[in-house]
């Protein structure tokens, strides 16, 4: 009878947690207004453009801001900006992890800069100290944020197995879920996520209704996905025979081309479907370009870089790449879409989209600068430059080391034209989302 | 009492089943779109360039096709067939820069096969019709001048200087650099003593081909660091190539900066509202204050190298 009760109970449990999570993603976008934003920018630069101070900014009461509701209270004190940050480091440090792991703690990173740095520059010399220190303390920082979120969940094995994203990842990413946000830029940047993703969704919907429903439904793709996978340890299997059998090996590249063509079998595209997803489309979008305007160096960045169709690591707000694979289906599907970059782009003297992303890339960093975001000697931003991780080491700007951002730009990276240039975008910037 | 366990348990099986499958189908959405995106990028990819095999037969007659092993070096119908196709000298009266500068300009048509360049796109009407104008001056270039299909890269150069002694310094620079080094010569310090030598015999294509090899370095800046006081690698390749074409201009007739030459050929292929437009309209459109700035000031650089 006990047994019974207690399986009843669980049920109930898990019933409840149904009913409540389906009833927390049906709620809908709330739009309040928001209190003027307090932040500093962290480093002054010589521009005039960039000497205008971030306490004069005004946010006008009517700018939206994007309230999310959808967090459990925790018992965790960490705020929710703080979880938002250390996932970001997890993001930089990917890499690191993942080689860290493979070799069980014996990765040598000074070793894979230092050949990153004497292939770049053709030189035998090494890597300047600076550079060195900042990887140094990069890879303390790494080490120490997956210490901190192990103990926090109670892993205990040094290297455990995994499948997906690294554990200090998934761990962090759950983390942000559980926590609530609480101070305005929180909310603001908790909505930005939430609704960013509804934002893929509906642009996604949108892409797969221009090119038509699939042929074939889940369960034959994934049965032709399985067929594909056993085909390809057939090819492997090959592989391990000397001499290879060449004729068989193309036959079973064949099969696996042919599947994947019948994966991608589409029916023709309906127009009313069409409409009803750019319907369901352009609202969200509308309340995402709205959102820029909030004056929070976080949600701005993960807002544009949805809308730029930009992957989760690139923090550039430039415009969507020609070659940009996007590019295709913007061209073929909706055209009709513009992301902000268009925008900005209309404001400068350049029609040429190869010149405009030179530029944007440093005027929208110094526009984060502006919005408060850190841009200090040891921020990622400047990190991006002096060590580059995530493209592991290559190119690299040494001289980036130990600077502040605008520094770095202003002594170093820029020519004085350039800067001209950046400073002239920067204020387009301004005018567009912080006025 | 019974029953409606049974009952709580059929709704939550029913429950924890649609959920399971809604889960499942979201994953293979967002599996199917990365495949789909994998299938674009890869074929985006530029294909090999073609073998002379496959390469279109051209117009040519069998009297005027020489053989395209290198050992046909002593042939001497080979020099009179040289001589005949370059009696019309477009670059230079040295005949061994005359080829070279041919070669380049051939060079540009991307071995006859411009497809690749639209990403797997289809081109637009304005695209197309670039696209044609430098087909069909590529196809003419082969007809005019056989030879050129058959001048492989490094071994071909080498026969050229063998066959055609220079006899201007840029000619003598250009045998030196690519007869002494197998054909392989340092990217960057080649590229950086070509720019004068071109300036001052006035060739267009040896300007092209100084940023062209320069391209195949990862550091190609052919200026020292304090002409332009940047390191922004991707600006700085920008304003170099700009410059360089910007300074080819005025040698034969503009021919780098047509609508249909390499520079405003992929201008247009990138962004159609730049086809048919030639350099010097595009830059207005383009070039931004501060760009303009760096290239004047890169021109001046180079034309101050000039011996």
């Amino acid at each position: 009878m006990l047994k019974r009760v207690l399986i009843l109970l669980l049920m109930l449990l898990l019933m409840w947690f149904v009913i409540f999570y389906n009833d927390q993603s049906n709620k809908q976008p709330n739009v309040v207004s928001h209190q003027e934003k307090s932040g500093q920018v962290k480093n002054q630069n010589n521009s005039d453009a960039l000497k205008k101070p971030a306490t004069n900014k005004k946010t006008p009461d009517d700018t939206p801001e994007l309230l999310e509701t959808t967090h459990d209270d925790t018992k965790s004190t960490r705020t929710y900006l703080k979880v938002f940050q250390d996932l970001q480091l997890a993001k930089e440090c990917g890499n690191f992890y993942v080689n860290n792991h493979q070799q069980q703690g014996n990765y040598d990173y000074s070793m894979a800069l230092r050949q990153a740095y004497q292939s770049m520059n053709k030189t035998d010399e090494l890597p300047p100290v600076l550079q060195l220190d900042a990887l140094e303390f990069f890879v303390q920082n790494c080490q120490n944020l997956k210490m901190d979120v192990f103990a926090r969940a109670k892993i205990n094995e040094e290297f455990p197995e995994y499948q997906f994203a690294y554990p200090v990842i998934v761990e962090l990413r759950m983390e942000l879920n559980r926590t609530k946000p609480k101070s305005a830029a929180e909310t603001h940047l908790a909505g930005a996520i939430k609704y960013g993703s509804q934002w893929q969704q509906s642009f996604d919907q949108l892409i797969s209704a221009a090119r038509g429903e699939n042929k074939h439904p889940p369960s034959i793709r994934k049965m032709m996905r399985e067929e594909i996978l056993t085909l390809r340890n057939d090819i492997s299997a090959l592989y391990q025979i000397n001499p290879v059998d060449s004729e068989q090996l193309a036959s079973l590249q064949q099969q696996i081309d042919d599947l994947h063509l019948k994966m991608e079998e589409r029916l023709p595209a309906s127009e009313e479907a069409m409409q009803q997803a750019k319907e369901a489309f352009i609202p969200v979008n509308a309340l995402m370009e709205k959102n820029l305007k909030a004056p929070y160096p976080g949600s701005f960045a993960e807002i544009i870089k949805i809308l730029q169709l930009k992957d989760q690591y690139d923090l550039r707000i430039g415009s969507i790449s020609s070659n940009n694979h996007w590019a295709f289906y913007l061209k073929n599907y909706i055209n009709w879409y513009q992301p902000p970059s268009y925008q900005i782009m209309q404001q400068t003297h350049t029609s040429d989209l190869d010149h405009f992303n030179l530029l944007i890339e440093p005027a929208s960093l110094l526009f984060l600068c502006y919005l408060g975001d850190d841009c200090g000697p040891n921020s990622a931003h400047v990190r991006k430059y002096c060590l580059n991780t995530q493209s592991y080491f290559q190119p690299t700007y040494p001289s980036a080391c130990g600077k502040s951002l605008i520094d770095f730009y202003t002594e170093d990276f820029l020519t004085a034209n350039q800067w001209s240039d950046v400073s002239g975008l920067f204020d387009v910037m301004v005018n567009l989302y912080a006025q | 009492m019974r029953s409606k366990y049974w009952l709580l348990v059929v709704l939550l099986l029913v429950v924890s089943t649609y959920w399971i499958f809604s889960g499942q189908e979201k994953s293979e959405n967002f599996n199917l779109s990365s495949e789909g995106d994998q299938s674009i990028v890869a074929s985006n990819k530029p294909s090999e360039s073609p073998s002379s095999e496959s390469m279109p037969p051209a117009t040519k007659t069998k009297q005027k096709q020489p053989s395209p092993k290198t050992d046909e070096q002593d042939d001497p119908n080979e020099l009179d067939q040289w001589l005949a196709q370059l009696e019309n000298r477009r670059y230079s009266e040295d005949t061994s820069v005359e080829i070279t500068s041919f070669a380049m300009e051939f060079e540009s048509c991307g071995n006859n096969n411009s497809q690749w360049l639209f990403n797997n796109l289809e081109p637009t009407e304005k695209q197309q019709h670039i696209k044609t104008i430098m087909d069909d001056h590529c196809k003419q270039l082969v007809n005019d001048y056989p030879l050129l299909e058959y001048n492989q890269r490094y071994a071909g150069v080498e026969t050229v200087f063998n066959q055609f002694p220079a006899s201007t310094e840029l000619g003598r620079y250009l045998q030196s650099h690519f007869v002494n080094s197998n054909g392989r010569p340092d990217n960057i310090e080649f590229s950086r003593g070509l720019v004068p030598l071109a300036l001052n015999e006035g060739n267009a294509q040896m300007l092209y081909m100084a940023d062209w090899i320069s391209r195949f370095s990862l550091k190609n800046r052919l200026f020292d660091k304090q002409v332009l006081q940047g390191q922004h690698q991707d600006y700085l390749k920008t304003i170099q190539t700009i410059a360089l074409t910007a300074l080819s201009c005025d040698f034969q007739n503009g021919i780098t900066c047509s609508p249909s030459a390499s520079f405003m050929r992929d201008k247009c292929f990138t962004d159609e509202k730049f086809c048919g437009l030639d350099f010097n309209q595009w830059y207005v459109k383009a070039v931004t204050p501060g760009m303009d700035a760096d290239v004047h000031l890169l021109k001046q650089h180079f034309q101050s190298q000039v011996p």
